[in-house]
């Protein structure tokens, strides 16, 4: 084995390192090519953003490979890291790679000439074709991109030049008409479905999922309609809200002498059609099917802006009774909305609350006659966080509301009640630090090192004991 | 082929010659010295890479029998110094002493000390002063001793082994770290094994006299010398040492957590010079051309173990230094 020997196993192993490099990096390139593609096409498919398929995905593609190049490149392993890798891996102790500087510096000697003739018996008995597989083969590649261009191609978007707007609004607008599932006759019998259906979902929420599908759909050829697709959307949206509360106040038999007529629609815009068409499908749905949850939602949701109406007024008049603890709002028994507290789950924490914490200002204001937790006219001023409240008090504020209807709050908070102490754990560490601090500074001799040690060591001991001791 | 085969495929060379030395001084001294394999192996790294050792160990342990034995081994002059308190400099150097001849002038003459043999037995170095402790300063660095102005270089090779006992501290005077840091080597002699106690009974009392042939003389050791240095480092493996020596150092941005603790100075160049060389004959020892970091992390603790310092909270934790080298070691793997 001659030294020539050595530098022909080193050229050797250089073109498979090489070799292994470009595999690796087509098909790392090729991977993130695809998975960057996938991403776009789903952001496109799910938000429906409108990209040109034709100029994108190439531009992807050609994006992708650079960076992967690029990355490959920067943090590509030297000629001697890759020596040094085999070396551990044959257990070879340094042996190639010192052999190989050796021979770059070009260091004569009877034991580097040793040294590299050694070595190239070692990189000869090594097989670069299995340590450097190649990760690639043209058929494997070809394989991936037919598939791969078999599986986008027919999901690209498709790019419409043209769109028939009017049409399209629409068909948006008479959706969600249709969609409203109210009846205005027989009140009696709908609360009676209501309550005993559980078959289907809120037909008001399928039908805007239909709709979404629909116009999914559709493509769009710039981001003008796009945007006024949304706008559409939106509106959609508040119709169902504004309906839904008209729904409420159909079925609740409190509010049954205020049942709404449909003129509403007619001011907001709304054509003749569009009301007969909501009052045809109020009727037709109606009979069929109720959604429970949607309507326990939507009474809630009437309910909170009840209650933010009805403590607005209580507020304007400062009129207010009980005191105030435990953090819930509650309706107490024999009010207008009673049924509120038999079912416990409509009570309102204050972080729940519509109105948040500005409805309570009324509570605290300090001309106000009295406040929550006194007594009227007591005089003592207790403010929510006093330490010293007691607990499970509840509290009314009651007072006429509006004209003359009578409301009451209760608020509940919690409390907490104990004095302040600092932990052991806490005076054991400062001592700790103090006692390392002093070592430090302090030039202890050295016989009363291991008596100072001791000693803190002992406190330790017994403290451990006590805790024994104690449990 | 493996690199071992390749060795002995080409018998003859320098390599293969100093480790059929070592092979051969190993069964001379096995006839003397039980056990104490790993000592021995460095005592001879220390002599053939020009060094001298401390050996460091409780009484009894055969630390002078075992200088005195490689005395033997080696055909080198050998001369040892008992270190006592009223020790006097001149005792180790020599002096000028007033000369009369036939016809009555008188005139110095210099009359040479111990110091100027090629082996010396330092015994129990740490019951000298220092004053006669640094007179040997000199002469374990620069080879050379000076007095009264005049320089004398020392025969070469010349090694000083010099013994002290860790235990009995009363009376005695620590080396200085300059004096410590001209170690090549501190070497700490192991209690025997139960085995090697029985081999001991057998060879100390019972009538067992053995003759130890030469191996080595000087001038093969200065050629061996030669043949280290020119074992081939990679770039990497040198730093290597140089990271594991600076990471000794409590102030350095890489040390770790127990040396900041426990380490008031960490080692000087002459540790990294220790551990390049050292690593070089272990190399060769192993049977191989060029360095590995196998062998730096092999020499490691008998090379920077007397150059790092504790510190006082090192001390008063009874902090073993080999620990911290050892911490060193694992924090640096053969891998990085």
């Amino acid at each position: 084995m001659q030294k020539s020997d050595f530098n022909t196993s080193i050229q050797t192993l250089k073109k498979a390192i090489r070799h292994q490099w470009l595999g690796q990096t087509g098909m790392l390139g090729l991977m993130t090519a695809l998975t960057i593609c996938a991403i776009v096409f789903f952001i496109q498919y799910a938000l429906q953003f409108p990209l040109n398929s034709l100029l994108v995905y190439p531009l992807l593609l050609i994006l992708a490979f650079t960076s992967t190049i690029f990355y490959k490149w920067k943090f590509r392993k030297r000629f001697e890291e890759e020596l040094g890798m085999l070396d551990r891996r044959f257990n070879l102790k340094e042996q190639l790679r010192t052999a190989y500087e050796i021979q770059q510096t070009g260091k004569v000697s009877f034991l580097a000439e040793k040294l590299i003739e050694s070595a190239g018996w070692s990189l000869k008995n090594i097989n670069f074709h299995q340590l450097y597989p190649h990760h690639y083969s043209r058929s494997l590649i070809a394989v991936c991109l037919l598939t791969s261009s078999f599986f986008v191609i027919p999901h690209l978007p498709k790019v419409r030049l043209g769109l028939d707007y009017p049409n399209l609004s629409e068909e948006i607008q008479s959706k969600p008409s249709q969609s409203i599932s109210l009846k205005l006759e027989n009140l009696a019998e709908t609360r009676k479905i209501h309550k005993s259906d559980a078959v289907e979902k809120n037909a008001l929420e399928e039908r805007v999922k239909q709709f979404s599908e629909n116009n999914r759909r559709n493509d769009f050829a710039d981001l003008k309609s796009f945007k006024e697709l949304r706008l559409l959307k939106k509106e959609v949206k508040d119709l169902k809200q504004r309906n839904a509360r008209e729904f409420y106040s159909q079925i609740s038999p409190d509010v049954a002498s205020e049942i709404p007529s449909l003129e509403e629609f007619l001011e907001e815009g709304f054509s003749q059609e569009d009301v007969k068409i909501i009052e045809q499908e109020l009727e037709r749905t109606f009979q069929r099917e109720t959604p429970g949850k949607a309507l326990q939602e939507l009474s809630n949701l009437l309910e909170n802006q009840k209650w933010e109406e009805m403590l607005n007024e209580l507020s304007g008049q400062e009129q207010t009774e009980g005191t105030e603890k435990k953090g819930l709002l509650q309706e107490t028994p024999g009010s207008k909305n009673g049924e509120m507290d038999k079912e416990g789950k409509q009570y309102m924490t204050e972080r729940d609350y519509d109105g948040g914490e500005d409805d309570f200002d009324f509570m605290m204001r300090e001309d106000s006659p009295h406040r929550p937790g006194e007594k009227p006219g007591t005089g003592s001023r207790k403010t929510p966080s006093s330490p010293r409240r007691s607990e499970n008090q509840i509290s009314k504020i009651s007072g006429p509301s509006g004209t003359g209807k009578r409301h009451s709050v209760t608020v509940q908070t919690l409390t907490t009640i104990g004095s302040a102490e600092v932990k052991e754990e806490t005076t054991i560490r400062s001592y700790d630090q103090d006692l390392e601090s002093t070592f430090q500074k302090e030039q202890i001799p050295l016989h009363y090192q291991q008596f100072i040690k001791n000693y803190f060591l002992s406190i330790d001991d017994r403290k451990k004991n006590a805790e024994q001791q104690s449990r | 082929m493996t690199e071992k085969k390749m060795l002995n495929n080409n018998q003859g060379d320098k390599a293969d010659e100093l480790r059929e030395k070592f092979e051969l001084l190993n069964m001379e001294l096995s006839k003397v010295i039980v056990g104490q394999k790993a000592t021995i192996r460095d005592l001879f790294s220390c002599i053939l890479c020009g060094g001298n050792a401390l050996i460091e160990g409780v009484p009894g342990l055969g630390k002078t029998l075992l200088v005195k034995s490689f005395s033997q081994v080696l055909d080198l002059e050998y001369s040892r110094i008992q270190f006592t308190p009223d020790l006097m400099p001149i005792d180790v150097l020599g002096t000028n002493l007033v000369n009369e001849d036939d016809q009555g002038n008188r005139t110095f003459k210099f009359y040479q000390g111990p110091i100027f043999g090629q082996i010396i037995l330092a015994d129990e170095i740490n019951r000298a002063t220092p004053k006669t402790q640094s007179a040997l300063l000199e002469a374990m660095q620069e080879n050379k001793v000076t007095i009264f102005g005049n320089e004398y270089q020392l025969k070469q090779p010349f090694v000083v082994l010099a013994t002290q006992n860790p235990i009995e501290m009363e009376g005695t005077y620590p080396l200085p770290e300059a004096q410590v840091d001209r170690f090549f080597y501190k070497l700490l002699v192991e209690f025997p094994s139960t085995s090697e106690l029985r081999a001991i009974l057998e060879k100390t009392t019972e009538d067992y006299q053995p003759e130890l042939k030469k191996i080595l003389d000087g001038p093969s050791i200065l050629r061996m010398r030669s043949l280290i240095k020119q074992v081939p480092i990679a770039s990497h493996v040198r730093n290597y040492a140089i990271n594991l020596m600076m990471a000794t150092h409590p102030g350095h941005e890489n040390s770790k957590e127990m040396v900041k603790n426990y380490i008031r100075y960490g080692s000087s160049p002459r540790g990294l010079q220790t551990l390049v060389l050292a690593a070089k004959l272990n190399a060769l020892l192993e049977g191989r051309y060029h360095v590995a970091i196998d062998d730096i992390r092999t020499v490691a603790k008998p090379a920077l173990r007397h150059r790092i310092i504790l510190s006082l909270k090192g001390l008063s934790e009874s902090i073993g230094i080999d620990d911290v080298i050892t911490n060193i070691l694992e924090s640096m793997p053969v891998g990085d």
